[in-house]
């Protein structure tokens, strides 16, 4: 019953139930849900630990998250990467819902519209696990938007908190309202952040760096009666005057709007549980431009990317260990991106950079789960149909010029498929093999895209209508220690992906941007191979201190014997922390070797090692019968001059910062 | 029922979504005037006959389209039988010169007698053009001159030269102009005539010609041009292709087999 009213209460039983098997205070649902362990749930342990306010951003509890990594071009919405995989190689949604970006230059990720104060948890697949949120090789990142709970009687809750970085003369402010009741309950938040450039390390000023952020969002839920439940999210987010030091150009504005409607229905008759469903539309608004840059001729680059879609899942539930899970989804994307250079007394010069696409998705998946004693198999399979389009002529006539017709359709399938077996060793102690098979589509941009800048490796790029998906083989064991003063997990994994999809020079075609090295066109490479071991851990250790962290050394090679780009160096962080009764000083370590693998095609250079301090304190108080928490951190303490190996145009990231910020629950 | 509306819902935001696109109407088309679409460059009269001459735009230094309409006034009906001629005439004091002409001789299904003329220099101090047309009824030539003025463009669309191939013709190159230049594949035409004597203008129809285009502003070209070979009557065709719109230069280099015609001359293009 209690468990019932939790799956009621959330509405994502699925996901909760996913998450209890990390829950050490429960042993008892161990057994029943061993092979849960992907999509692997960082809710309480991860991100509270970071989280340390409502104003830490999600970009710096990402960056905490074991298996992600972040392909950073400035200070603002960093590129989560999954195992040496972005961008189109995995699948970033928000409430399971598809967004796309609207930027030719990746500048924004879809983790840029969700703030710490309406986030509930991040659910993280890798490789072929994240397939329930589509046809993807690298996985799956799916950040669940916040989940005001029913009250027996009215509640009104607010929180305030504000904050100061000494870096960037850095303000953010947020504020949460929540009210509930019996049968409705509304969570609105509202998050600002106002940036300047931030100091590196040695305290040289890093141009180019500001941002400025609004988002709101609103959730409401209505629980209609004991057996449906709506549920509608709507997300505003504006970012403006946003620079990225480690590109040419700079963003006017960035703007989402973003809206769900959930509808769950309590079917608990026989075997089916529930149906989820949902519909969903979203609009991406984005300005680029060089305005503030010296540049030979300036230009603007705006996008834009539309989404709708809906998708339905049912769960059953045949007892004796089995259960089954169906999900279909369809959505159709919208994109346009188009770039005007403004030469000084010549006629402006316009072409559309993403020529007006249109693509349909529609998919299905299935899980079935069983688990019979000690042992536990669960096996997802999926496919999809995609039907992509250049929708103007325009559009056709730009892609004419390379002898492409595109006047029909592009309609390609994905297949993903995947097995899992599970077997617990004790009452501890568990470990996982998984084999996949997974396939991505192509992206857009890699598809249809029109001489697309990339700063990294200085070329123009050119699509490639007749790439094939990218496919990739993966294997992966992992070993889980869950016990009451520890939790502790290994994880080691290879992909083999074929097709991997790649820029290649074609000596053929002229530069469209001045001065780029040349021209590349996205080709299929026969193989590429992705290997690699991650280990997370969390320790008690007595009553006061703990112990979190995790690290991972990833190693890929192409079959022409380059190394795979974008694949980190072995890097770690690590958190110790001595919890007082209302208080908790925490120290913070944030490490990575040097990197020497590097793909000089790509335009990598090797990265020396780093290793930053942070320090940490919340003190917790009450005052006017309010809660109050102040925080105060010194973060990079040793004020080092550094960049990861995965931030472009390897720009410093920020120096020594002293971080002040207060909090208070209404 | 709930799970219904929302099903109900997703459906319409789909069907929304199909509609936008829909939805244009056919206008009932009323009789068209065939020379509706041009400009009037100058008229006269001979005998009963009004004679109109047309163009896509005012007259300029390069390849001219021109449309000619002859009514006959003693019963307003426009005459579609006849044979015109055109005579272009440049009138310098000392001197007087033709240009290259493709005659219209008899009309096309618009009714409109559609001859061309590459105008080889600016009306102005140095002189005046004169056009003269010419009308065959069956019952004797007539002919009417008319002034016209021809102006140059500020982006050339003819290029004149001596040829420095043993041949050393003046030779006169112009762009025959699509009705709009787009990002994309474009017909590139030129002709090439040279001057014969000052009345005569032959079409030159055996020359090799190459394009190469070029955005100066930045340095860089387009991909899969296709240079222009000869179709008749001293008409090339190729096809040039433009990644974005602004400023192009294109490129010609002329042959006469192995021998070197000319290159080093271009055509600038904005759009
Ligand atoms: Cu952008």
């Amino acid at each position: 019953m209690l468990l019932l009213s939790a799956i009621v209460l959330n509405g994502y039983g699925q996901q909760h139930r996913v998450y209890d098997i990390s829950d050490t205070n429960k042993p008892i649902l161990l057994e029943e849900i061993i092979i849960l362990h992907q999509p692997d749930i960082f809710e309480d342990s991860t991100l509270e630990f970071y989280q340390s306010s409502q104003l830490s951003n999600l970009d710096m509890m990402l960056h905490h998250m074991p298996d992600i990594k972040q392909i950073s071009r400035g200070a603002f919405a960093r590129e989560p990467i999954i195992h040496g995989m972005s961008a189109g190689q995995i699948k970033v949604t928000i409430d399971g819902m598809h967004i796309y970006g609207a930027c030719t230059d990746r500048m924004d990720p879809v983790t840029a519209y969700v703030e710490p104060s309406n986030l509930k948890d991040i659910e993280l697949g890798t490789g072929s696990a994240g397939m329930a949120f589509g046809p993807t090789i690298g996985g799956s990142l799916n950040l669940h938007t916040a989940d005001p709970h029913f009250s027996s009687k009215p509640v009104t809750k607010a929180m305030l908190s504000a904050d100061y970085h000494s870096i960037s003369n850095g303000r953010d402010l947020a504020m949460q309202l929540l009210t509930s009741g019996k049968h409705l309950a509304s969570e609105i938040t509202a998050t600002y952040r106002d940036h300047n450039p931030y100091r590196a390390g040695g305290g040289e000023v890093v141009d180019y760096s500001q941002y400025n952020k609004l988002n709101l969002s609103w959730i409401g839920k209505w629980r209609i009666n004991s057996q449906h439940l709506l549920k509608a999210d709507v997300i505003y987010d504006d970012a403006w005057d946003i620079g990225y030091p480690g590109l040419p150009m700079d963003v006017g504005f960035a703007k989402a709007r973003i809206f769900g409607l959930d509808h769950t229905h309590f079917v608990r008759h026989r075997k089916l549980s529930r149906i989820h469903s949902k519909v969903f539309y979203n609009v991406i608004d984005h300005a680029m431009d060089d305005s503030e840059r010296e540049v030979p001729i300036h230009m603007d680059m705006p996008g834009f990317s539309q989404t709708m879609g809906a998708f339905s899942e049912a769960f059953w539930d045949f007892g004796h260990g089995h259960e089954l899970m169906a999900k279909v989804d369809v959505h159709r994307h919208n994109a346009w991106a188009d770039m005007t250079m403004y030469p000084e007394n010549e006629a402006p010069m316009y072409m559309l950079t993403w020529p007006n696409t249109r693509r349909w998705i529609a998919g299905s998946y299935v899980r079935y789960m069983y688990h019979h004693h000690k042992h536990g198999i669960q096996v997802d399979a999926r496919v999809d149909y995609a039907n992509a389009k250049l929708t103007t002529q325009e559009g056709l006539n730009h892609w004419a010029v390379f002898g492409e017709d595109l006047s029909s359709a592009d309609q390609r399938l994905t297949y993903n498929l995947r097995g899992t077996w599970g077997y617990e060793w004790t009452h501890h102690l568990r470990s996982h093999i998984t084999f996949g098979y997974s396939e991505r589509l192509p992206t857009l941009s890699e598809q249809f895209g029109y001489y697309l800048y990339n700063a990294q490796d200085g070329f123009d790029y050119i699509g490639n209508p007749h790439l094939l998906n990218e496919k990739a083989l993966q294997a992966t064991w992992n070993m889980i220690y869950s016990g009451h003063h520890a939790t502790a997990s290994v994880k080691v994994f290879g992909y083999r992906i074929q097709d991997y999809i790649f820029g290649h020079i074609d000596p053929s075609l002229s530069t469209m941007t001045i001065g780029a090295n040349g021209v590349k066109r996205q080709e299929n490479v026969p193989l590429a191979y992705i290997t690699g071991i991650s280990g997370s851990y969390h320790f008690h250790l007595g009553h006061h201190w703990s112990l979190i962290g995790n690290a991972e050394y990833l190693h890929g090679w192409l079959d022409n014997g380059d190394p795979v780009p974008q694949i980190p160096p072995f890097m770690g962080v690590s958190a110790l922390r001595y919890q007082g009764k209302r208080w908790f000083v925490q120290g913070e370590s944030d490490w990575a070797l040097a990197q020497h693998r590097v793909n000089h095609a790509f335009g990598e250079h090797p990265s020396h090692g780093h290793s930053i301090w942070n320090l940490r304190a919340v003190y917790e108080w009450d005052m006017f019968h309010k809660v109050w928490e102040v925080e105060m951190a010194v973060e990079n303490i040793m004020d080092q001059n550094y960049h990861l190996f995965l931030d472009w145009g390897q720009i410093p990231r920020q120096g020594r910062n002293i971080k002040v910020g207060m909090e208070v629950h209404l | 029922m709930f799970y219904q509306s929302i099903t109900r819902l997703a459906v319409l935001m789909m069907a929304a979504a199909v509609m936008v696109a829909g939805c244009k109407k056919d206008p009932v088309d009323p009789p068209i005037d065939p020379t509706d679409d041009y400009t009037l460059i100058q008229s006269g009269t001979v005998d009963q006959y009004e004679v109109e001459v047309y163009a896509h735009e005012d007259l300029f230094v390069g390849y001219n389209p021109l449309y000619v309409q002859v009514t006959n006034t003693t019963n307003n009906k426009i005459e579609e039988d006849l044979t015109v001629m055109l005579m272009p005439m440049m009138d310098m004091g000392t001197m007087q010169h033709s240009a290259p002409i493709e005659q219209p001789g008899t009309a096309n299904a618009d009714g409109l007698y559609e001859g061309q003329v590459v105008f080889i220099m600016p009306s102005g101090a140095m002189g005046s053009w004169t056009l003269t047309v010419k009308l065959d009824d069956g019952d004797g030539m007539k002919e009417v001159d008319l002034n016209v003025s021809v102006s140059e463009k500020s982006e050339a669309r003819m290029l004149t030269f001596l040829g420095e191939d043993a041949a050393q013709e003046k030779l006169f190159v112009s762009l025959v102009e699509p009705a709009e230049w787009e990002v994309g594949i474009n017909p590139f035409k030129v002709t090439v005539h040279k001057r014969e004597t000052m009345m005569d203008f032959p079409a030159v129809e055996d020359l090799t010609v190459e394009i190469e285009p070029e955005m100066p502003t930045m340095g860089h070209g387009s991909p899969n041009n296709v240079d222009p070979t000869h179709d008749s009557r001293g008409h090339y065709r190729g096809e040039v292709n433009f990644t974005m719109t602004g400023f192009w230069r294109v490129h010609l280099t002329l042959k006469r087999g192995a021998d070197m015609v000319k290159d080093d001359i271009y055509f600038d293009i904005t759009f």
